[in-house]
């Protein structure tokens, strides 16, 4: 009885979006001990925080599930943190330790973003 | 042999702490403030977490320090952006952020 | 030198340099000069408090405290949620 119940509600999705969070869950926590390390170290080098700015993300994701994790993974990606978020649930203000890495930002969350469509 | 890798990752995690509380005093901004408290601090209880779970080896110990580091990832970043938004707010309505002083103004004022 | 004793002498190694990051935030709580600065100087003495608890732990072998770490770190997480809702309320009270 359990194998049938089983064979009947078997699917490859499932199987393949689980497989997609447990990456997520992996992916995070290397991204949190690069963050620590990278933050610790702009102190170490003696930096007092000065060229940090705003910036505007926008999201094309749909699902309020895929936001909420969004706007909490934000927060733990290195030199940025999530501020606000607007009605419509389009665009993120972001702020940023350097201004100047904008690309290494942009590009980890295209990753993450691609990762939770494929995910949830 | 554990007990070696153990004290070092104590160590190792204390400093990271200090590095962290060094930062909550150097930087000027506070949106910088916050990167340091949620960034670095809980990079220095992870290792922490993983030092005491490589000594004890017991899988009640696993299991709450599992919920300590979950409360870690996803309460600290939701209680940063609610401290900065309500930052955003009194700067944009241009109001003190101290309530202390502007009662006292306000006595001033009246008397 | 033997392994438990290496031990013990690194967890009060690390107690002590926490004790004396603990007088950073503390600075900052008392010059901040506004009130969402001194929430964050809280947060991370209550950080510092839960790592020196660990330490205790590793130090006494007595796990049974890894209660208290989870209950402090729940406080840790929603108190500045409550300051800022406070923060919120007072001021549109006041308009």
């Amino acid at each position: 009885m359990f194998w049938d119940l089983l064979k009947n509600t078997f699917s490859w999705q499932f199987v393949r979006r689980q497989y997609y969070l447990a990456l997520l869950f992996f992916y995070f926590c290397y991204k949190i001990v690069e963050s620590g390390w990278a933050v610790a170290w702009q102190i170490l080098k003696g930096s007092r925080g000065e060229n940090g700015g705003m910036l505007e993300y926008h999201t094309r994701l749909q699902k309020p599930w895929q936001l909420i994790i969004l706007f909490n993974m934000l927060g733990m990606t290195p030199g940025s943190l999530s501020v606000d978020v607007d009605d419509e649930g389009q665009t993120i203000q972001v702020h940023l330790l350097n201004l100047g890495d904008r690309e290494d930002f942009m590009a980890v969350t295209k990753k993450i973003e691609s990762l939770l469509k494929k995910a949830l | 042999m554990i007990e070696y890798i153990t004290g070092s990752l104590l160590v190792i995690s204390a400093l990271v702490v200090l590095i962290a509380s060094v930062g909550i005093i150097r930087f000027k901004d506070l949106y910088a403030r916050m990167h340091v408290v949620t960034k670095v601090s809980s990079f220095g209880l992870l290792l922490l977490l993983i030092a005491l779970n490589l000594l004890t080896l017991k899988w009640w110990v696993l299991v709450e320090s599992l919920i300590i580091f979950h409360i870690l990832i996803f309460l600290s970043p939701i209680s940063a952006h609610v401290t900065a938004k309500v930052n955003l707010w009194l700067d944009k309505n241009d109001l003190p952020a101290d309530p202390e002083a502007e009662e006292s103004s306000a006595e001033n004022k009246a008397e | 030198m033997e392994a438990a004793i290496f031990l013990e002498y690194a967890a009060l190694g690390a107690i002590w340099i926490m004790t004396v990051s603990l007088v950073f935030p503390l600075l900052r709580l008392f010059k901040g000069p506004s009130l969402p600065d001194r929430v964050v100087a809280l947060d991370q003495i209550s950080v510092i408090i839960v790592s020196i608890i660990i330490c205790d732990i590793i130090y006494s072998r007595n796990a049974m405290e890894l209660d208290v770490v989870l209950i402090i770190s729940f406080l840790l997480a929603i108190s500045p949620m409550i300051i800022a809702r406070f923060l919120y309320k007072q001021k549109s009270d006041n308009d």
